[in-house]
């Protein structure tokens, strides 16, 4: 009766970690984490994990926005510049009104994400082209802007943020910890998140439900590029200062992180748990890769490979 | 007549937007350059369109048939470095120039026809969606391309940029409209015309009624991407003969400039909708861009915005004609 009872509790879990995508993408990360252990023994330190957690954070703040917009079945160019515009207006009112600071990053990027949102929604542009375009308009305005170099440096606070810790924890990570809650409630156990998942499975069967499917795409779009703006924000606090193109790295990688989290690029499928393990992999593979003195070349190589094993777990499309 | 004109227009209309942008940028070109039609302006406009035209063209052939690919310009920069590295070496060895040029050509498009069909096959054979997919050999190509060179590098043999680009020797005619007609009429025409073209179209439109109607779907993507490949490296090699070096990380702007040409000239992002024929409207009017700028004086920093404006105009009046057109079809089905 006992072992019958332990049994079926053990094929239950078994069953449950073979549909567990969330689990095996945790796996991974951790057995990646192992991996480099044995390489660079000095990476089990609890130094180590905070450090490549706060690389992570930049990423994964990013991957938010990304995230939302993959799970619709779309896909957010413009975010990089984005990230790249909140930095250099932030550094640019280094010794200006904070409060205004903050304001104006939030309504620009409210903005950003409006018209993004308005230009799939109703002018039925495809949202890769769209956000491209965004894309391409706003590295104008961040030239503009800064009129070709960027000035200041990240003001006190920012600074505090990235870089200081609290309790021995980085600010930083609490900030991330929080907003990572925060969405994932938003994701499985609101209204909204339900209705977005229907969304990114069926525009169609969503509409006819009676989901307000234009209303969700342009929120979507404008919480992209609030996180976007926020990542940027931080990014250039860890930093100290800002540049032209700062952000533009992060662009295939936040795509990657998302998709190496288990999101179907087709939409409808995935969640931000996902997202975070997808960042915390580039970032571990990123410091592994440089720890051991590989070239840039062979970084990209293996970067391209892992995506591409990824892939190959869980990622293969159905047989017809 | 007016049926043939009404016909074209039916067929044509996502791309006759991206015609009108380019007469009138072509039309402010000319315009504002006196000397357009000394050899010298044409053959300079020419040049800057080559290596798109060819980016352009691979990314015309993977969208029609519904994908995407992203690695167009880590492949073009592979082949652009690897041309620039290796032929020189080659030339070397065989102690001939010429033959050491050719031997290499064919090699750079033979590593672009390989690059091309592992997308395909990775593609088809692990049924992934192909954004994701390009996405992650783009990083591999670029990777490959940065132990080859690691800084913008390498040499080619003299008059290897003779041959391929300036101008001809007899009537003024730069090479490079040569290659635009090669891309039309050698390449375009009897490959829409083929039985892989129309597979191509039909694997677009609907890849269930393709397979049903009997076309080998698999077989038509991965050869839709092994052509692209070779043609990213008939761009990269375009480039070379340009630049004279190879850089294994400067090409990376030619994927999405390839999508902006090709959505532009019309081409839909579903697949089974477009043509060649409008993305060169595309490409014109995206190179032209940078030149009609620093001919008005116009700082630089508008340039990309420029770009996307037109970009957010074309698609944006196709999705108002659509909706007309949808209209019409209600109210004659009332």
């Amino acid at each position: 009766m006992n072992t019958e009872n332990t049994g079926s509790w053990i094929t239950t879990i078994k069953n449950h970690c073979k549909n567990s995508l969330i689990l095996k993408v945790y796996l991974t990360t951790i057995a990646l984490y192992v991996v480099s252990c044995l390489l660079q023994p000095n990476y089990l330190s609890w130094k180590y994990i905070s450090d490549t957690f706060v690389t992570a954070s930049f990423l994964g703040i990013m991957g938010i926005g990304q995230t939302l917009v993959i799970l619709t079945g779309g896909i957010d160019l413009s975010i990089v510049v984005t990230f790249n515009l909140a930095a250099v207006i932030t550094t640019n009112m280094q010794h200006g009104n904070q409060a205004e600071l903050v304001l104006l990053l939030i309504g620009i990027s409210v903005v950003i994400g409006v018209i993004n949102g308005f230009g799939v929604v109703f002018l039925d542009v495809p949202p890769i082209v769209m956000t491209l375009a965004m894309q391409s308009i706003l590295w104008s305005v961040v030239y503009l802007y800064t009129n070709g170099l960027a000035s200041g440096a990240a003001p006190a606070w920012v600074r505090w943020l990235s870089t200081q810790s609290v309790l021995g924890i980085r600010v930083i990570l609490l900030v991330w910890i929080f907003i990572a809650v925060v969405i994932t409630f938003l994701l499985t156990r609101t209204n909204f998140g339900r209705r977005l998942y229907a969304l990114g499975n069926s525009h169609s069967v969503s509409f006819y439900s009676g989901v307000n499917n234009k209303g969700i795409l342009i929120c979507i779009y404008v919480l992209s590029s609030v996180f976007a703006a926020l990542a940027g924000l931080l990014y250039t606090g860890y930093l100290g200062y800002a540049y032209i193109g700062m952000g533009s790295t992060y662009l295939m990688p936040s795509i990657a992180a998302v998709v190496i989290g288990g999101t179907s690029i087709l939409g409808g499928k995935g969640n931000y748990a996902g997202t975070i393990a997808g960042a915390l992999i580039l970032s571990i593979m990123n410091g592994l890769l440089v720890n051991l003195n590989m070239q840039e070349g062979g970084r990209n190589i293996i970067y391209g490979l892992i995506i591409l094993t990824v892939l190959f777990m869980y990622g293969r499309g159905k047989k017809e | 007549m007016k049926e043939k004109l009404q016909y074209l227009w039916s067929k044509n209309r996502e791309g006759i937007f991206g015609y009108a942008i380019m007469v009138v940028v072509v039309y402010l070109y000319i315009s504002s350059q006196k000397n357009f039609f000394s050899a010298y302006g044409i053959k300079s406009t020419f040049d800057q369109f080559l290596t798109l035209l060819f980016a352009a063209l691979a990314q015309t052939i993977v969208i029609l048939t519904g994908g995407i690919n992203l690695s167009v310009g880590a492949l073009i920069g592979l082949t652009n470095t690897l041309t620039a590295f290796a032929m020189v070496p080659i030339a070397t060895a065989i102690g001939n120039d010429t033959l050491g040029m050719v031997v290499t050509l064919l090699l750079v498009l033979l590593v672009g026809a390989v690059a091309g069909w592992v997308n395909g096959m990775i593609i088809v054979k692990g049924r992934f969606q192909p954004i994701i997919v390009t996405l992650a050999t783009s990083f591999i190509f670029m990777g490959i391309g940065m132990y080859l060179l690691s800084a913008p590098g390498g040499e080619v043999v003299k008059g290897f940029s003779k041959l391929l680009t300036g101008t001809l020797p007899f009537a003024k005619i730069p090479k490079s409209v040569l290659w635009l007609l090669f891309s039309i009429i050698i390449v375009w025409i009897p490959l829409r015309r083929s039985r892989l073209g129309q597979s191509i179209y039909a694997v677009g439109g609907n890849e269930h009624a393709a397979y049903v109607s009997g076309i080998n779907v698999e077989k038509t993507k991965i050869f839709t991407y092994t052509l692209a490949g070779i043609f990213c490296a008939i761009a990269g090699i375009l480039l070379t003969a340009q630049t004279g070096v190879g850089d294994p990380t400067g090409s990376e702007g030619f994927t999405m400039n390839s999508v902006a040409a090709v959505v532009l000239g019309g081409t839909a992002l579903s697949g089974g909708r477009g043509s060649f024929i409008g993305t060169i409207a595309g490409v014109i009017t995206y190179s032209l861009i940078l030149g009609l700028l620093i001919f008005w004086s116009v700082p630089s920093f508008y340039q990309d915005m420029i770009k996307g404006f037109i970009l957010i105009a074309a698609l944006a009046i196709n999705a108002l004609q659509k909706i007309q057109v949808k209209r019409k079809e209600r109210t004659m089905s009332i």
